[in-house]
């Protein structure tokens, strides 16, 4: 009867008093406890199974927020990528691309296209004008007139092909006897497509082999002879399908088939089950969670379960874990004991002492209590402020082996969203962020650098692009600088496991693979020839000490990226592989890091643009042009030829700092003064830092100094002055660093 | 029709189609058909970080990462995908496989992804080991598949695994051909069936008809033995007979003083020039060819002391990954080279090699078989090699009245030769006899090709070590010349009756045509040398030929894999 006493405040319908008149004469009736059992304790409404009436429990009578949240993840929709060609574009795809590889600059490539079209246009009508002149008949008949064509059109314009129109002004050229007819409700022929064909996904031939396709399958262009064969020259360019594409362009596609599509849709059937399950699993599980916190004493009285007034009110503990019991047992029916012989799982019997029948609160069958069957689940309860969970307070609440496995699966699933390793996953995006700016900028690059060099063996001149290139240059080296940083953290990131230290090796070898492909360009800039001091190009100076990163750089956006030194430990080892051209570090100090950054830009543009140094290189002009390569030389040879190795000392290279050339005899104190006065708080900075960090950053500077001093030897040896010249300004800031630290020691 | 592109549009797209950090998981068998068409250095710039077996239980969970499989689909693939999936240790998943997929296996698989970690499945069917741009095979070894049930009858899982090599090749080439089988060939014929079976039963993949002008030649090696049974002197051939090439890596670790980094080279014509250029030649100009080599080397190491001048530097800074790469080459090169030299001298394999071409190709029977009795007693040559020779007498003078193979055979046991090695004479004769052979390769059934066989020794040879010509070499050569077509048209008929006739007729020969050649029991490095010249003759009238088989061979295998069924 404790059932019907804590159901009775639920009551409220006039519909469910007479259900309840009705069972109370089923429960006089003794024996017929199943059918009692299979009664919704709350409405009364009666279920054929234990498991229909749960899910009736989940769904009529949840007081919680959520509300059904089946959300079911997206199966991969996307499929293959369609490459390349957006859009359908006028222009000849093939001549298109040759012209991008030469006119890399975007407003170049425009007006080369521009004169192209113009061109073809002009083509197009010799041509049409040939064919209209000439009697139109059977296809035999205009393919020899196209054949005609092609020789009276090469003559004037050197291939005498012409481009096609989207509506067919390839009619009258190439044969279409081949093509698949268009019937309503025909599909596109691509079998990982098979759109119906609308007017919406238009309906178009490939010209070359006759199939009906939907518009985003039929974007390419081929030359094609009268016969729609194929021709290697000559022809007429006309629309065709990818793969008729990559047979012209000699390549071989090989056939693929996409099963994704039944794949996901097989998978949907088995994940819905699974989902739904484990969705209404966790729903009990937090209705459980509600309904213990109420019956804990130190649970708020905010708590909205049905049952809270009931159970604050049965004060000795005997009435209270009944009520508990009762309570729960509104969350899921539970199985009648009687009828529960032996374990589902283990099949073993139940007996009075031995092997006691426990209840799933999941799913409320009657189980045993062996491990394999059933256990305890801990479920965090309500905070006491009412909102959400707390990890700290658990109820242990008893579950089947299947329902755990239910309520298991469902976390894997949830769990799977959060990415591990942030920090690589960060620092990778800054590479591929880098990369892709290399991408774009590096063949801009290469063809400033191409026309430079051609001026400059013609006329040594007025050379207007330089600056130009020198600007383009700098974005680079930036880029390069970036990505090579970025990696050298991802190999000094914690590697937890055999794996991941293997995969960090790899990254980092894939972008020292990545610099040594693609950074030798970038000594290729010639010389600009001598002009007088102060003469400098005027966009240049502005431009260069512009702060750091001239490119977005999604994903470190809130990250202070101007400090070389970061936060990583790793940094010492930056600094090491660097060491001519990095400035000193000291702890934290962002904004010193920052400001040299900003120097190192202006300086490579110095470098690279016009080469008109201080009186201290003024000598060295000429060796300089080879110098920077042989310095990258030497030191490739000294690391033993390794790749990585190569590549940051190229890097070295390409970002030494060149500053104007400090008198040489300014004693100590006076870089100091000047040090502090562009950095008041310097000072007080080295001063704040613990002592075991300033004797670290004082060994590591001490080792760099010694280092920098090697180099500005060999560089004095092999008479590259310049070199010297930008080497000894990093040797002075390493000075004005150690005698400050020194200083607070 | 270049096998290596072929697999590699599909490499490169299980590497390019999905960008980000990527671990490639791949199966027992696709390890090495990736290791043959691709590199790490490759991998790593698409983003491929990590390569490691999908069985490997060990594997670390990296949820950070997407993961690409390449797989076989083969139960113990499913099986340890489903397991897998089940606990899915990196993000998303992209599987491929390389060949069709049965249904059974796509709803296994589907009904194991509740986490729905995989996002694409897709056939990709490089099924097939690519040992250069004109020569693939099925990767049948006798340890996994052997190749005979009993008799001349297909085993039937290597006849399983022939036909989807075979589809996936054609598929990958995208080519539905017309089928032709050696009319005396069983097995050739029960192959080209099911093949033909499994393009109209997939005709969605196929097409419906044959389109183009693509002949499958299915031929036997039963009516070839003597190639796989000769010593050959091209660079590649002799690698594969003498060394031993398994999927593109010569194991030297058992060779005297070799260095630390030459215990296992890698051939690849992709990226190896010299290779590319000297793995036709024959020993000879193999030498000629090594020296150059090595002085442009010697040239190139000196610019590298004396690097003064800015150009110098310059050149040599940007010629640096191409430099390490020589330099790997040359002692890579010089390595296999002076270990094939050691081992034809030890093994006195010119003067084996000499009785072995006169046993080919001319019929000189009392010469030949003193120079054989000579040969046999002869300590200093190798047991194998002995046998190979009295194999190559059995079967030339099989018919001849004189024929002394039981003297030889007895002969070979008194000097001491295993009693296993010895019956492989009639091994041999029992798979390639003169019975089981269709065409004359002796050239000595007849009156007319003796007469051929005698003028042809008239012409004299320049080299007397590469006499021979393998039978398959010959008979596309009569095919493209538009010679003897009648009588090819009765030895190779055409599956499909209503198919065009093979020979158009007339002096003209074949044009335009593409010949896959499949060679059932086996290819040898020779007989690809014999197509690439093929090749290059007839590349004018548009033909091109690529060859394939159930294996690759040396000598050795050949008969490894004979001894196992056709046992007397």
């Amino acid at each position: 009867m404790r059932r019907s006493t804590v159901s009775l405040g639920a009551l409220q319908t006039p519909a469910a008093a007479g259900l309840r008149a009705n069972s109370m004469s089923g429960d006089d009736a003794g024996p017929d406890v199943a059918r009692d059992s299979l009664r919704c304790p709350i409405c009364g409404a009666m279920a054929p199974s234990l498991f229909a009436l749960n899910v009736h429990l989940d769904d009529m009578h949840f007081a919680g927020d959520g509300g059904p949240r089946h959300h079911m993840p997206h199966g991969a929709e996307e499929t293959a990528g369609h490459s390349g060609h957006a859009g359908f574009a006028p222009a000849a795809g093939l001549a298109a691309e040759g012209v991008r590889s030469r006119y890399a600059s975007q407003d170049d490539l425009e007006e080369v296209k521009g004169a192209i079209l113009g061109f073809f246009r002009g083509a197009g009508k010799a041509v049409r004008g040939l064919s209209g002149s000439a009697p139109s008949g059977s296809p035999s008949a205009t393919s020899s007139d196209h054949g005609n064509e092609d020789t009276h059109a090469q003559a004037p314009h050197d291939g005498g092909w012409r481009v096609g129109d989207k509506d067919g002004a390839d009619r009258d050229l190439v044969t279409r006897a081949h093509w698949q007819q268009h019937r309503p409700g025909a599909r596109c022929s691509v079998p990982a497509c098979g759109l119906v064909l609308t007017p919406h996904t238009d309906a178009l031939n490939c010209r070359c082999c006759g199939r009906l396709m939907c518009g985003r399958h039929c974007d390419r262009q081929v030359r094609l002879s009268a016969t729609a064969q194929l021709a290697r020259r000559g022809g007429v360019y006309c629309r065709a399908c990818d793969e008729c594409h990559t047979r012209a362009a000699g390549g071989t596609a090989g056939q693929t088939r996409d099963l994704t599509r039944g794949f996901v849709h097989l998978r949907r059937r088995a994940v819905n089950t699974a989902v739904l399950e484990g969705n209404r699993i966790e729903k009990r599980l937090e209705k459980l969670a509600l309904v213990h916190g109420a019956a804990q004493p130190s649970a708020g009285p905010s708590t909205s379960a049905a049952a809270a007034s009931a159970l604050v009110l049965g004060a000795q503990p005997g009435a209270r874990s009944r009520a508990l019991q009762a309570a729960e047992q509104e969350v899921v029916a539970w199985e009648d004991d009687a009828l529960a012989a032996s374990c589902p799982f283990c099949g073993k019997a139940f007996g009075r002492l031995a092997s006691r029948r426990h209840h799933c609160r999941l799913c409320g069958r009657v189980v045993c209590g062996r491990a394999g069957c059933s256990t305890l689940l801990a479920v965090p309860l309500p905070a006491a402020g009412g909102q959400g969970f707390s990890p700290s307070r658990c109820a242990d609440i008893r579950a089947c082996c299947e329902c755990e496995r239910t309520v298991i699966r469902h976390r894997n699933r949830l769990a799977r969203a959060v990415p591990q390793a942030p920090d690589l996953v960060r620092l990778y995006a800054q590479i591929r962020a880098s990369m892709a700016l290399v991408e774009e900028i590096l063949p801009v690059f290469n063809a400033l650098a191409m026309r430079l060099r051609n001026l400059d063996e013609g006329r040594a001149g007025a050379m207007p692009d330089l600056p130009r290139a020198a600007r383009v240059r700098k974005q680079l080296t930036a880029a390069f600088g970036d990505m090579d940083q970025a990696s050298k953290r991802i190999a000094m990131l914690p590697a937890g496991t055999p794996s991941s230290s293997r995969l960090h090796e790899a990254v980092r070898r894939a972008v020292a693979q990545y610099l040594q492909l693609h950074m030798f360009p970038l000594t290729m800039l010639p010389r600009a020839p001598h002009r007088p001091l102060g003469t400098r190009s005027p966009d240049l100076v502005p431009r260069a000490p512009r702060p750091q990163h001239v490119h977005p750089a999604p994903g470190s956006s809130g990250e202070p990226t101007e400090s070389p030194t970061g936060s990583i430990p790793s940094s010492t080892s930056t600094v090491n592989a660097h060491g001519a051209r990095l400035p000193p570090i000291d702890g934290g100090s962002g904004s010193a890091g920052g400001s040299a950054r900003g120097s190192i830009e202006s300086s490579t543009a110095d470098c690279s643009g016009s080469p008109v140094p201080g009186p201290a290189t003024g000598g060295g002009g000429n060796g300089e042009g080879g110098g920077k390569p042989g310095m990258a030389v030497a030191l490739a040879n000294g690391v033993g030829g390794a790749a990585t190795g190569i590549a940051s000392s190229l890097l070295s290279l390409v970002a030494a700092p060149r500053r104007r050339a400090r008198d040489e005899g300014a004693d100590r104190d006076r870089l100091i003064q000047q040090a502090l006065a562009a950095d008041p708080e310097k000072e007080q900075r080295i001063a704040a830092m613990p002592l075991n960090e300033k004797m670290a950053s004082l060994g590591v500077l001490r080792d760099q100094r010694q280092r920098v001093l090697g180099y500005i030897g060999d560089a004095q040896r092999g008479r590259r002055l310049e070199d010297a010249a930008s080497l000894q300004a990093s040797l002075d800031d390493l000075d004005v660093e150690l005698s400050l630290i020194e200083r607070s020691l | 029709m270049d096998a290596l592109k072929a697999a590699q549009y599909y490499t490169n797209r299980i590497a390019t189609d999905t960008s980000g950090m990527k671990v490639l998981l791949l199966d027992r068998e696709t390890t090495p058909m990736i290791s043959l068409v691709s590199t790490q250095s490759h991998l790593l710039s698409k983003e491929v970080f990590l390569v490691d077996r999908l069985d490997n239980v060990r594997r670390d969970t990296m949820r950070h990462l997407k993961c690409v499989c390449f797989l076989r689909p083969t139960d113990a693939s499913i099986q340890a995908l489903v397991d897998e999936l089940r606990n899915p240790k990196y993000g998303d998943y992209y599987i491929y496989f390389s060949n069709i997929l049965k249904k059974s296996m796509i709803e296994l698989l589907a009904e194991n992804d509740e986490s729905e970690a995989v996002r694409e499945i897709q056939e990709f069917y490089a099924d097939f080991y690519v040992a250069s741009p004109a020569l693939f095979h099925a990767g049948l070894a006798p340890a996994t598949h052997p190749l005979f049930a009993e008799g001349h009858s297909w085993n039937p899982g290597a006849l399983g695994r022939t036909v989807q090599a075979l589809s996936a090749l054609l598929l990958a080439l995208k080519r539905r051909p017309t089928i032709r089988y050696e009319r005396n060939s069983a097995m050739a014929l029960k192959l080209g069936e099911e093949l033909e079976y499994l393009m109209a039963h997939e005709a969605s993949l196929f097409g419906a008809r044959p389109a183009d002008s693509t002949q499958l030649l299915i031929l036997d090696r039963k009516n070839d033995p003597v190639t796989p049974l000769l010593t050959h002197w091209t660079y590649h051939a002799m690698l594969h007979e003498l060394l031993g090439v398994a999927n593109g890596r010569v194991d030297l670790s058992h060779v005297p003083d070799v260095r630390a980094e030459t215990k296992e080279v890698m051939l690849a014509q992709d990226q190896d020039t010299f290779f590319r250029q000297a793995q036709f030649l024959n020993f000879g100009d193999l030498g000629v060819s090594l020296k150059e080599f090595v002085d442009s080397y010697q040239s190139r190491t000196e610019s590298h002391h004396k690097l003064d001048s800015i150009a110098d530097m310059k050149r040599f800074v940007e010629a640096y990954p191409e430099f390490r790469k020589l330099s790997g080459n040359v002692s890579k090169h010089v390595a296999l080279i002076g270990e094939l030299s050691r081992i034809v001298s030890a093994r006195h394999l010119m003067a084996v090699s000499e009785l072995e071409q006169s046993l080919a190709c001319n019929e000189q029977h009392s010469t030949d078989l003193k120079a054989l009795r000579a040969l046999v007693a002869d300590a200093k040559v190798a047991p194998e090699n002995k046998v190979r020779c009295v194999i190559l007498y059995a079967l030339r003078y099989e018919r001849v009245q004189a024929n002394a193979t039981g003297e030889l055979k007895q002969l070979l046991s008194s000097c001491g030769v295993d009693a296993d090695l010895v019956s492989m004479v009639d091994v041999v004769l029992r798979y390639a006899g003169a019975r089981e052979r269709q065409s004359d390769i002796f050239q000595n059934e007849n009156i007319f090709s003796r007469g051929k066989n005698i003028f042809k020794g008239l012409q004299g040879t320049e080299n007397v070590y590469t006499q021979h010509t393998p039978a398959l070499a010959e008979m596309l050569d009569l095919l493209l010349r538009g010679r003897q077509g009648p009588l090819l048209q009765e030895q190779l008929p055409s599956l499909d009756p209503r198919a065009r006739p093979l020979v158009a007729g007339g002096e003209s020969g074949l044009a335009n045509q593409d010949i896959i050649v499949f060679v059932v029991g086996g290819v040898t490095m020779d007989e690809e040398r014999a197509v690439a010249v093929l090749n290059a003759r007839y590349s004018a009238q548009n033909v091109r030929i690529l060859l394939g088989g159930t294996s690759i061979h040396s000598s050795h295998s050949f008969l490894t894999e004979l001894s196992t069924t056709f046992f007397p």
